[in-house]
């Protein structure tokens, strides 16, 4: 098991490197957002640590690394952050299968929002990538999660 | 997922402090330069991560070409002896054409088109934004690369320099959405904007006539104006046409020459009377 001061950079130097990965333009729309994934694990599993401030600093992240205008991505991710922490109070055990419609959801809302801006742009990129993106989110969110609790654990019960 | 959550107040608190600051940095961001120095040092930190990114891809190349047998090497070697032969054979007859092209122009008093000389560079990353078409090549202020240099690969314009570190540099591809460059049909001469549209296989003319003498299959070429862009370079291929009832213009859909999604190796263009210590 890894501590929190461990676990947390490894994960995200992952993220990144996996987002980093030199594929296509058209294939990185239909990635899952790694990034958001890392996000959602740490709100979840240690709000106390990673919680509203510590989204929006990822966000502020993404925007430096990944390009695009500044304040796109750190707005997602706080409001994302803020609905998944609000989320957890109403759903406080969700299952497999919840937790995964919920990453899917909140992963389709970062890249509409992101898709949004682009068209706002003058751009003309589908909405199917974006979508899909966010599908294969929630696919892979169970492996996912199950494979990181096996390097971090709060300590809590889930 | 956990119960240990702040309280619902301090958290909206936070919420609406964070949202003003990304609101903030988007109006300072899309009107002033005030952030240009933080997005380039953040960008010159992702250039080690994009070649540790990069490696598998290395090291797959690296193994394919140990597996390959070595006659497959002979006859690839082959192949592109044949091939040198013929582009030098064809060079030949170029420098007669250029050299008459220049003795044309200078009676008509026309300025001196550059020659332009190539420096062969290797993608190592992609924008991990999906729509944000950006290149990380692994040539840099080191390599005399400068903001605004364009870049081809072997079929046509990829884009243009647009920041610039030691070692590495970021290009804006054609298709970015925020990209726009001025061409002309090579048939006819008709000058247009070709822009991008976010998606890697499209570009789009805007604002040309329905009379505009354009068909499918028509070939576009940078027209070199604005100075940005040498004149010449193949743009793409109008493969749609559309006129559109009640609108002025027509909605023209182009497709890259340039394998912008594909392309390993770039080629970046040096004006030589302006960087003659450039790398060839």
């Amino acid at each position: 098991m890894l501590s929190f001061n461990v676990a947390f950079p490894a994960t995200l130097l992952l993220a990144l490197l996996a987002h980093l990965w030199p594929s296509s333009f058209q294939f990185s729309a239909y990635q899952p957002h790694y990034l958001l994934l890392v996000m959602i694990f740490w709100l979840s599993r240690a709000p106390k640590r990673c919680g509203l401030v510590c989204a929006a600093a990822l966000g502020l992240l993404a925007d430096l690394l990944y390009g695009g205008a500044l304040g796109q991505q750190l707005l997602s991710f706080a409001v994302l952050g803020y609905l998944l922490l609000s989320l957890q109070r109403v759903l406080l055990s969700p299952t497999l299968l919840q937790q995964a419609v919920i990453v899917a959801l909140l992963v389709a809302l970062a890249n509409l929002w992101l898709l949004g801006w682009a068209r706002f742009d003058g751009g003309l990129s589908a909405v199917s990538p974006a979508l899909l993106s966010a599908l294969l989110s929630g696919l892979i969110w169970p492996l996912l999660g199950r494979l990181l609790d096996t390097f971090y654990d709060s300590g809590e019960i889930r | 997922m956990s119960t240990d959550f702040p309280s619902n107040s301090r958290l909206f608190k936070r919420l609406i402090a964070v949202v003003l600051l990304a609101v903030l940095l988007a109006i300072a961001d899309r009107h002033t330069t005030w952030l240009q120095p933080l997005k380039a040092t953040a960008q010159s930190a992702t250039a080690p991560l994009a070649w540790v990114a990069n490696l598998p891809a290395v090291f797959a190349r690296w193994g394919e070409s140990q597996l390959r047998p070595r006659d497959s090497y002979q006859q690839e070697l082959q192949q592109l002896e044949q091939e040198l032969l013929i582009y030098r054979g064809k060079l030949q007859q170029g420098v007669e054409l250029a050299a008459e092209n220049s003795r044309l122009r200078a009676l008509l008093n026309a300025s001196e088109v550059l020659a332009q000389s190539l420096l062969i560079s290797e993608v190592v990353g992609i924008s991990a934004n999906p729509y944000h078409h950006t290149l990380v090549i692994n040539r840099g202020s080191d390599d005399g690369v400068t903001v605004g240099q364009p870049v081809i690969d072997a079929d046509g314009l990829i884009g243009q320099v647009v920041a610039v570190r030691e070692q590495a540099s970021t290009v804006l591809a054609i298709t970015d959405a925020s990209h726009a460059l001025p061409v002309r049909l090579l048939r006819n001469g008709v000058r247009s904007i070709a822009e991008g549209t976010g998606d890697s296989n499209r570009l789009r003319l805007r604002y040309l006539s329905t009379t505009t003498d354009i068909v499918v299959g028509d070939e576009l070429v940078t027209s070199g104006l604005g100075e940005r862009f040498p004149a010449g370079y193949p743009v793409g291929l109008v493969v749609s046409i559309e006129r559109l009832k009640g609108r002025d213009f027509l909605e023209v859909e182009v497709r890259p020459a340039a394998s912008i999604d594909r392309s390993h190796y770039l080629l970046l263009l040096f004006n030589e009377r302006n960087n003659s210590a450039a790398v060839r």
